[in-house]
């Protein structure tokens, strides 16, 4: 449906793993990021960035994979960050309320601090 | 049955009958007449020449008019063949016998006929000639239908000439008053050409024995013996001596001299084609065999071509296939194995009841997940056997090699180790190939070394291109048969969708504030089901609920959200008065029914009109629109989506607002996929546009000012696919006197608010 199509990219960094997200992420794409999410939970990886920097739209299926993970995650002393989105994305996740749930913050960089900071 | 036709083709032919009897009579007559009165006058033979010349002629007019001969089996015509010689034969030597007649030697030497010497001699030269001819006519009429069994351009034209140059050889013959033969200076010159090109005519007949080739093997071979039978029998008529020195020739001839000619050439003939059907019938009968085979193989491509045109029931398409295969090529066993379409695994598929009838020995049972046979009667359950890791080798190599696999000596291949304890010795494995793909293969076995030779080979990859088309037939419609299925499901939950969504609109108004509620709305789904929805809550005759929500994702899920939470609400909206109570005890609701990644966003707006006030709370939706005394304001107040948190933090961020409401104030309640509706260059309809599209509303009804947005995101997205359900709600406080022409009051007229699909 869209031509921009989506990607997610991986990179681990020691316990952190950094998942760039471009395109469009909506209900035709979003099985792709939900693979995606689902091996690092099979590789007991809990300690996630999402990078939005090169996402261009996000839709309601989009985010409802945040929340499918979101427990698992929690309670293996993980977390799920979201950090570097577009003024665009960042309404679509404001509007939903998911700063109350997620953090989200500026750049992968302070996303990182954070996970060190908790440790 | 014979006799039924015989009479039916004697009946047409009654008149022709009548009149060869007639014509035989008065020839009888007049021989008689001749010889008693001892006068020998040359008009009376002549005379007698003609009435046989007619008594022929109608006769076989009388046999041509029965066509029942090339309907009849080949085998038949031949019986009749032969019943009509032995019948020449029996009669001829009966009479001879019983009547002992005596003829006299011609006058001027041998080239002449011989003549009856006692009134014996007339009857029975009168008598045998008339058998003897009747008799031939038949049999030229049988051989006629043989020779056009397997009719060609020429076919007709040269056994038509081979009648008139021979009939023309039989009338030169009677004028000159001798008998035929084989030496030129025995007859006239022109009857001797004529005889020789009869006799060629006869050679260039005597190729027209295709019917032989119709036969099977048996039949060739009685064939074979019946041709060597009749060419003695017909020898035998031409030279064989009847009685009192005489042949069966010399009888006839004595009697009339075309009569005489006629037999002596049809004689010919039939030995001449006797001949020829034996020695082509010898020839024909090593590869009757092969023949025969052919013609099975080719009845059931037949079969199984005509079967699957019709076939699209796969175990049908399996238990035709497997039997025909065994029926082509004698195999008592045939199996089907066939690739799984999800996984690469064969399976094998074929019918327990047909391979137990067909299997000579006993594969009592060959294990279909396994591809195992178990050659003995065996109790072990098939769950008890590893067949997991289990490769069946002749199996691989097909799926490698994509080509036939024939092995006839299965106890000495490798490939096979594994039928060692198995009666099997031969087997055969072709691929069944649908679009370049494996799709399968058909195997069959045999009990004896060499049971298969490359023509079994060949039949089966037949058969295999036809099961291969049938199987991927057979596919495609169970394939649009669910398509069709879902289809119509989907129509039916479109449907129950619609009749969801609330069918009038409330009449809400206050006497006190003499104010009423003017609604206008709809919900545009992207698919037969959509996420989106809108309703009503009647809280009194003043106050009611209005609800626009969104469940994430689309689709049969989101519809059944849908149901659920329009069903929490309705149940609960009477009992919180607060919208921000309502939604929280929505999410508590929700939260443990709902599947984690699913969340609905919502907006809820308490409007009591006789307070002039308008509470409302927002769960992750996206704003409200108010527009209040010109000014547009988004009122976007915390709250997160319904489904997202099991409370606390839902709780936490909930906000209510309250604000008056003033006469002539409109709200406009949407979902994202208005403002995200996109357009063929991938902008969005936004909020800017929507504002745009809410100037200079005053003095319109909330029904117009919704179909103006409607309007202006149908006109923005132009022919671009819409991505997502839409719905509007548009609510503004009017005088309670005004009343707008679709604000009916609730219940009097449904007024459909869901926009009907455009289901292409």
């Amino acid at each position: 449906m869209n031509a921009n199509g989506f990607e997610v990219q991986r990179h681990d960094d020691q316990e952190l793993t950094t998942l760039s997200l471009k395109g469009y992420l909506d209900a035709h794409t979003y099985p792709q990021f939900e693979t995606e999410l689902q091996k690092l939970m099979e590789e007991k990886r809990f300690k996630i960035i999402v990078q939005f920097a090169d996402l261009s739209y996000i839709s309601s299926a989009g985010l409802g994979v945040f929340m499918g993970f979101i427990e698992t995650v929690r309670s293996n002393a993980g977390d799920i960050k979201l950090c570097a989105m577009t003024t665009k994305v960042f309404k679509v996740f404001d509007l939903l309320g998911f700063p109350a749930i997620y953090e989200i913050v500026a750049t992968a960089e302070e996303a990182k601090n954070n996970f060190s900071k908790n440790k | 049955m014979k006799t039924e036709v015989l009479k039916k083709g004697i009946h047409s032919a009654r008149w022709a009958l009548i009149g060869a009897v007639v014509l035989f009579l008065l020839s009888l007559g007049i021989n008689s007449f001749s010889f008693l009165a001892r006068v020998r006058f040359s008009t009376g033979n002549f005379l007698n020449e003609v009435l046989v010349i007619g008594f022929i002629g109608l006769s076989i007019y009388a046999v041509l008019r029965f066509t029942g001969w090339d309907s009849m089996s080949i085998t038949k015509r031949l019986r009749i063949a032969l019943l009509m010689v032995v019948a020449i034969y029996v009669v001829g030597i009966g009479i001879t016998t019983a009547a002992k007649p005596e003829f006299i030697a011609p006058r001027f030497g041998s080239s002449y006929v011989v003549r009856p010497n006692s009134i014996s001699g007339v009857l029975v030269s009168n008598m045998i000639a008339v058998v003897a001819l009747t008799a031939l006519v038949i049999c030229l009429r049988i051989l006629q239908s043989l020779i056009f069994y397997r009719r060609k351009k020429n076919t007709a034209r040269h056994f038509s000439l081979l009648l008139i140059v021979g009939s023309l050889t039989a009338i030169s013959a009677a004028f000159s008053g001798k008998p035929l033969k084989y030496d030129g200076s025995a007859n006239h010159t022109v009857t001797f050409i004529l005889l020789i090109l009869t006799t060629a005519m006869m050679s260039i007949n005597l190729f027209r024995v295709g019917w032989i080739t119709a036969l099977n093997r048996r039949q060739k071979f009685f064939t074979f013996l019946g041709g060597l039978i009749f060419s003695i029998v017909s020898a035998g008529l031409l030279g064989a001596e009847v009685g009192g020195g005489l042949t069966y020739s010399d009888i006839t001839y004595s009697y009339s001299v075309t009569a005489g000619a006629f037999l002596f050439m049809t004689t010919m003939f039939i030995f001449l084609y006797s001949l020829s059907t034996t020695v082509n019938a010898l020839l024909h009968l090593p590869t009757a065999a092969i023949y025969d085979k052919k013609v099975r193989e080719i009845n059931s491509i037949m079969t199984l071509s005509s079967a699957i045109n019709s076939l699209f029931d796969f175990n049908k398409i399996v238990t035709t296939v497997t039997e025909l295969t065994s029926e082509a090529i004698s195999a008592p066993a045939c199996w089907l194995e066939l690739a799984n379409q999800k996984n690469p695994a064969f399976r094998a598929h074929f019918d327990f009841t047909s391979l137990k009838m067909q299997t000579g020995f006993h594969i009592h049972f060959l294990d279909l997940s396994s591809r195992k046979f178990i050659a003995k009667e065996s109790n072990i359950p098939t769950n008890d056997l590893d067949h997991r890791n289990y490769i069946f080798e002749p199996t691989e190599w097909i799926i490698a090699h994509k080509q036939p696999l024939l092995l006839n000596q299965v106890k000495r291949d490798k490939m096979t180790k594994d039928l060692l304890r198995t009666p099997i010795e031969s087997l055969v494995g072709v691929p069944l190939i649908s679009s370049q793909e494996l799709t399968g293969i058909i195997w069959a076995v045999k009990s004896t070394p060499f049971g298969f030779d490359q023509d079994d080979v060949a039949i089966i990859s037949a058969l295999a291109n036809q099961t291969a088309v049938a199987i991927e037939n057979a596919r495609l419609v169970k394939e649009s048969l669910e398509k069709e299925r879902l289809q119509e499901e989907l129509r039916i939950a479109h449907d129950v969708q619609m009749k969801l969504i609330p069918q009038t609109i409330p009449d809400i108004k206050s006497e006190i504030t003499r104010l009423r509620l003017d609604i206008g709305a709809t919900t545009i789904p992207a698919n037969e089901v959509g996420g989106d929805y809108f309703d009503f809550v009647k809280l009194s005759e003043w106050r009611v609920g209005i609800v626009v929500a969104d469940v994430s994702g689309k689709g049969t899920s989101a519809a059944f959200y849908m149901a659920e939470i329009k069903g929490i609400i309705q149940a609960l909206a009477g009992i919180y008065p607060s919208p921000e109570d309502l939604l929280t005890a929505v999410n508590d609701v929700l939260y443990g029914t709902i599947d984690r990644k699913t969340f609905i966003t919502l907006l809820y707006a308490d409007i009591d009109i006789s307070k002039n006030e308008l509470r409302f709370a927002r769960a992750g939706h996206c704003p409200m629109l108010r527009i209040h005394g010109g000014e547009k304001t988004f009122i976007a107040s915390g709250g997160i989506g319904l489904g997202l948190d099991k409370g606390p933090i839902f709780k936490k961020s909930i906000e209510e607002k309250i604000m008056p409401i003033e006469a002539g104030d409109v709200f406009v309640m949407h979902s994202d996929g208005l403002v995200e509706a996109r357009n063929e260059h991938g902008e969005e309809f936004g909020e800017a546009r929507l504002c745009q599209a809410l100037d200079h509303i005053t003095g319109m009804s909330a029904e117009e000012i919704k179909t103006r947005i409607i309007s202006a995101v149908r006109k923005f997205v132009g022919p671009a696919k819409a991505h997502d359900d839409l719905t509007c709600v548009v609510f503004k406080t009017d005088d309670i006197h005004k009343t707008h022409a679709l604000s009916a009051p609730t219940g009097i007229e449904p007024i459909p608010l869901g926009e009907n699909l455009n289901l292409k």
